[in-house]
């Protein structure tokens, strides 16, 4: 038997960082896992993937596991610059990533490279006062979204936090504690469609509809607003008018842990800075008087567990290269973005256990590693080889949404494909180191 | 080395206070990772080294160092560009790297072990990151490892001692935390502090109540140091007090001793809150009293936090204090401070102490007062509260600074001139001895931990020994240890990695009743963000499964 029959309880999902443990799945009738409750379209939709056509390729010719290995490991053997991206992978299997660009000379870089790289410049220029969901969850009393709704890309993220939790909510202190009065504020993006539906229950105190173009400005004059007790004056036709800013600085100026939470991968990446930067200094603003913190979501598809191992491992939060036998960062330049269109890359590793996406647009031979079937749009060039996903095809460990939190995630079955970091063990074996970059030794 | 062969140190002289030998020439038998009884006869050793006019002690062992975890990857990314001043490429042995102040996980082993050190302790594991600290170790060659895992700011605790609930059950909530994070040792960080900065208080004195629970710093304390004391730990709570690099914070640390009525009891990084109000400045050295204090008081054993000068960044579980540094005193200016899981906060802020600054060169100074007034060496403990007084690069200029007195009055005409005068400093002129250095870095340490096989030199130890080439300047002799064997095997020789291992992870087994899982299973659900099972590591998730 290698699949379970019955059903599985307290499931840890790998669709989206907040790993949600919770979930309830049946096996499927096809091979997939049904998911029985809580209601999240990721998870429903990651779970009840059925394996397809397992076999690796060698262009379009479906070939053994090893001899396509040995196919990746030439192309990369005979490259100077490589790219290992994408990097949707568990902690094992970014620990061999590491390694294989250790060995190779490689770029690490994630797939949403540019989303996690805006809120590490902000970081690094000035940094900042976050928190985590647990916190968010007992202590928080206004949850201001800006630019997102959070659940269009983390659909249980109100239900994490027990938002539509029925009194009393969570509450922390000794006898004389009261329940939280929370209050919810959409500044920029409101939910619409199914999400809105999703959200019904969420009510919120406060919205503010405005463009990604008008966040800058309004965070800013919230911000002077609580420095000087006025906002500053703008034009009256502007979103969010005068009158709305005013309602929010006072919900600001009332709650005693103001949650700051914002998804980087949704700003347009000409404003992403900006908006985040206004975000941390709302919040340090906020920090002199009240508590207040930020929460940046995003970290999905192995993107936090890329950031957190690589910096271990290299001293770095990606976007490093080996080339000349130490991580070298430089994250303006080494961008997944940048060499998948340059002419100087040589090879692409592109590896990713959640998607199926070959990165476009490129101009060297791919290697891809993705959950089967072979996506389509691979070249004569191209090597793909199947891997599992963590937390479905093989046990695993991933990090967070807020960084700090790792899970462990089971295998539901044992006959899935390999993991990642097994196949790409499996091509550092097969590519010892090139000689040809002189500085490497 | 096969477990089978035998290596014979011949002739070094060897430092082991454990067994009260000091500096007396002799050879260690080594086989199965082990120092064997007197070399019998009849056995061949495989191999012979010859130690005569060598210095032989046990492997260096860290009490106190920020080796792992969430707030030293915080600190890898707010320090790229420091990062980046040290580049270090991979070789046939080592992996690539980069960090002198953070270094990477792998450059950690690996530098620590070319100083001569087996084993290190991380001091500060939140609960909800202990899963990460557990990751990071196993990329961590070669040193033994093991964590102290944070208590008394966490909501849970606050409640039961708000709702007074019996020690029993604290006792139980404690030791299984300990064995649910894989942690050797029990640590309080600003005792209920961390978490009145999230209701919003910006101080906590140690008989001050948190606003939200009223409890205040002195129940947290003995609760936890006595929950500690009866289910057996071996090292006692280890107490990062209440007003960290306060002026006037001396008076709290006193407190704060004899707040724990007798029970036993670690304080680090005693020179951070060791500064008085005194003179012009409002800041002054309290050395002296605490000495005196826990000279007189056996329960307690200290760690010093001593700074060296130059830039560093300090990450810290205090994110109260934090917060208030970060403001005040970050160079460069910028600052990350975190509220983390209703169970502790981080801030990490960087520093550069600088010799002119008067503050800077006081804490200096006070540090070595410490080190230098304090009688029992088998309660003091070396460390710079890695990397926040000082990386731990700079442990073989500081054991010069103890061992060399006038080397010690040379880098006192250095600093700023009122710190100098200041400073009792000219007045001591204790030396330490080789074998006092081998108590405060090796055998003191080991002893504090209940580890029974390390720290020292006799027949049944781990084969964990560190040879040194004797020379005058001891900040070189100590940089470049002669040879380094980790389990009875050669892994660096003059200063430089010649071998790989992999080391273990320490950890305790505290009992605890079982039936504390099905009490803590719905304070879980309704306020953590995970289910207690995936909260509990997996044995398989700590190194090794956890050695002792």
């Amino acid at each position: 038997m290698s699949t379970p029959r019955s059903a599985l309880r307290h499931v840890v999902c790998p669709f989206c960082s907040l790993l949600c443990d919770d979930l309830e799945l049946s096996p499927g009738e096809t091979g997939g896992f049904h998911l029985e409750r809580p209601a999240c379209p990721r998870a429903a939709a990651g779970f009840e993937r059925t394996p397809g056509d397992a076999s690796a390729r060698v262009g379009q010719r479906p070939v053994p596991q090893e001899q396509a290995v040995t196919a990746a490991a030439e192309l990369l053997r005979g490259a100077r610059q490589v790219l290992l991206g994408g990097l949707g992978l568990d902690v094992a299997g970014m620990r061999a990533a590491v390694r294989l660009a250790e060995q190779n000379g490689a770029v690490l870089d994630h797939a949403a490279g540019d989303a996690l790289h805006a809120n590490l410049r902000v970081l690094q220029r000035q940094g900042g006062y976050n928190t985590t969901l647990a916190e968010v969850k007992n202590r928080a009393d206004l949850l201001l979204l800006t630019g997102t709704t959070a659940t269009d890309a983390f659909p249980r993220f109100l239900d994490r936090i027990s938002w539509h939790a029925p009194p009393p909510q969570p509450r922390f202190g000794g006898q004389q504690a009261v329940p939280l009065r929370r209050r919810l504020c959409y500044l920029g993006q409101v939910p619409r469609g199914r999400d809105a539906r999703r959200n019904a229950e969420a009510r919120p105190t406060l919205r503010l509809p405005c463009t990604h173009e008008r966040l800058p400005a309004a965070l800013d004059a919230l911000t002077r607003g609580l420095r000087t007790g006025k906002l500053p004056a703008q034009s009256s036709a502007a979103r969010p008018t005068t009158r709305e800013l005013q309602g929010l600085l006072n919900a600001l100026g009332q709650a005693n842990y103001c949650v700051a939470a914002w998804n980087a991968q949704q700003f347009p990446a000409h404003l992403a800075s900006s908006i985040i930067t206004a975000l941390h200094d709302l919040v340090q603003e906020l920090n002199l008087r009240t508590r207040a913190a930020g929460l940046p979501l995003g970290g999905s598809d192995g993107a936090a567990t890329a950031v957190h191992v690589c910096t271990w491992q290299s001293g770095y939060p990606l976007r490093v290269s080996y080339q000349r036998g130490y991580p070298e960062y430089d994250p303006q330049t080494h961008t997944a973005r940048r060499l998948l269109e340059s002419d100087a890359t040589e090879a692409i590793l592109w590896v990713d256990a959640f998607k199926r996406e070959p990165p476009r647009p490129r101009r060297a031979p791919l290697v891809m590693l993705c959950p089967p079937p072979a996506p389509g749009g691979l070249g004569d060039q191209d090597v793909y080889l199947p891997i599992g996903t963590p937390g479905l095809d093989h046990a695993g460990s991933m990090f967070r949404c807020d960084n700090v939190i790792s899970l462990r995630l089971g295998a539901l079955h044992d006959n899935g494909p390999p993991a990642a970091a097994h196949v790409l063990d499996a091509i550092r074996s097969a590519a010892p180191p090139s000689r040809r970059t002189g500085s490497r030794t | 080395m096969s477990s089978s062969s035998y290596t014979l140190l011949r002739g070094g002289k060897i430092y082991d206070p454990q067994n009260g030998v000091d500096g007396v020439a002799g050879d260690l038998l080594l086989a199965h990772g082990r120092i064997q009884k007197a070399p019998k006869r009849h056995t061949a050793p495989d191999k012979v080294i010859d130690l005569s006019g060598h210095i032989v002690m046990p492997g260096g062992i860290d009490i106190h160092t920020h080796i792992a975890g969430g707030k030293l990857n915080l600190a890898r990314v707010l320090m790229s560009e420091q990062q980046a001043l040290h580049p270090v490429p991979g070789d046939s042995l080592r992996r690539p790297g980069s960090g002198l102040v953070t270094p990477s996980a792998a450059l950690t082993g690996y530098r620590y072990t070319e100083l001569g050190y087996t084993a290190c302790f991380e001091p500060a594991v939140l609960p909800f990151n202990a899963r990460q600290v557990h990751m990071e170790f196993a990329d961590t060659p070669l040193i033994d490892k093991g964590c102290y895992v944070l208590l008394g700011n966490d909501d849970y605790l606050l409640r039961q001692l708000a709702a007074r609930r019996d020690p029993q059950h604290l006792e139980d909530y404690l030791a299984w935390m300990v064995q649910a994070t894989g942690a050797l040792a029990v640590k309080v960080v600003n005792p209920g502090g961390i978490n009145a900065f999230k209701f919003n208080q910006r101080s906590l004195d140690l008989d001050e109540p948190n606003r939200a629970y009223g409890v205040t710093p002195r129940q947290v304390l003995l609760a936890l140091a006595s929950a500690a004391h009866a289910r057996g730990l071996a090292h006692p709570l280890h107490i990062h007090g209440c007003n960290l690099g306060i002026p006037g914070g001396i008076d709290t640390t006193l407190r704060t001793v004899q707040a724990l009525e007798g029970l036993p009891a670690h304080m680090t990084h005693v020179q951070f809150h060791c500064y008085g109000k005194e003179g012009r400045r409002g800041f002054s050295s309290g050395a002296t009293r605490l000495a005196e204090l826990v000279n007189s008081q056996e329960n307690v054993s200290v760690d010093i936090g001593h700074i060296q000068f130059g830039q560093t960044v300090s990450t810290s579980g205090d994110s109260m204090h934090q917060y208030d540094a970060g403001h005040h005193a970050a160079h460069p200016r910028k600052w990350v401070c975190m509220d983390i899981e209703c169970d502790a906060g981080c801030g990490v802020v960087p520093f550069r102490y600088r010799h002119h600054s008067f503050v800077n060169a006081l804490q200096w100074v006070i540090g070595l007062e410490l080190f230098l007034l304090l009688k029992d060496p088998w309660r003091v403990f070396l460390s710079t509260d890695h990397p926040n007084g000082a990386p731990f690069e700079s442990y073989p200029h500081l054991i010069r600074l103890l061992m060399d007195s006038s080397f010690r009055d040379d880098m006192l005409r250095t600093i700023h001139p009122e710190a100098a005068r200041m400073s009792a400093l000219p007045g001591l002129r204790r030396e330490y001895s080789l074998y006092e250095i081998a108590i405060i870095t090796r055998a003191g340490p080991a002893r504090s931990l209940g580890l029974r096989d390390y720290g020292h030199l006799g027949p049944g130890a781990t084969a964990d020994i560190t040879v040194y080439k004797p020379q005058r300047n001891q900040e070189r002799m100590f940089a470049r240890p002669a040879y380094v064997f980790k389990d009875g095997r050669l892994v660096a020789r003059n200063g430089r990695l010649t071998a790989l291992s992999q080391g273990r992870t320490h950890r305790a087994h505290p009992p605890f009743d079982p039936s504390i899982r099905r009490a803590l299973r719905p304070y879980f659900e309704r306020h953590m963000s995970m289910r207690l099972e995936h909260f509990e590591l997996a044995a398989e998730e700590i190194e090794n499964g956890g050695a002792s």
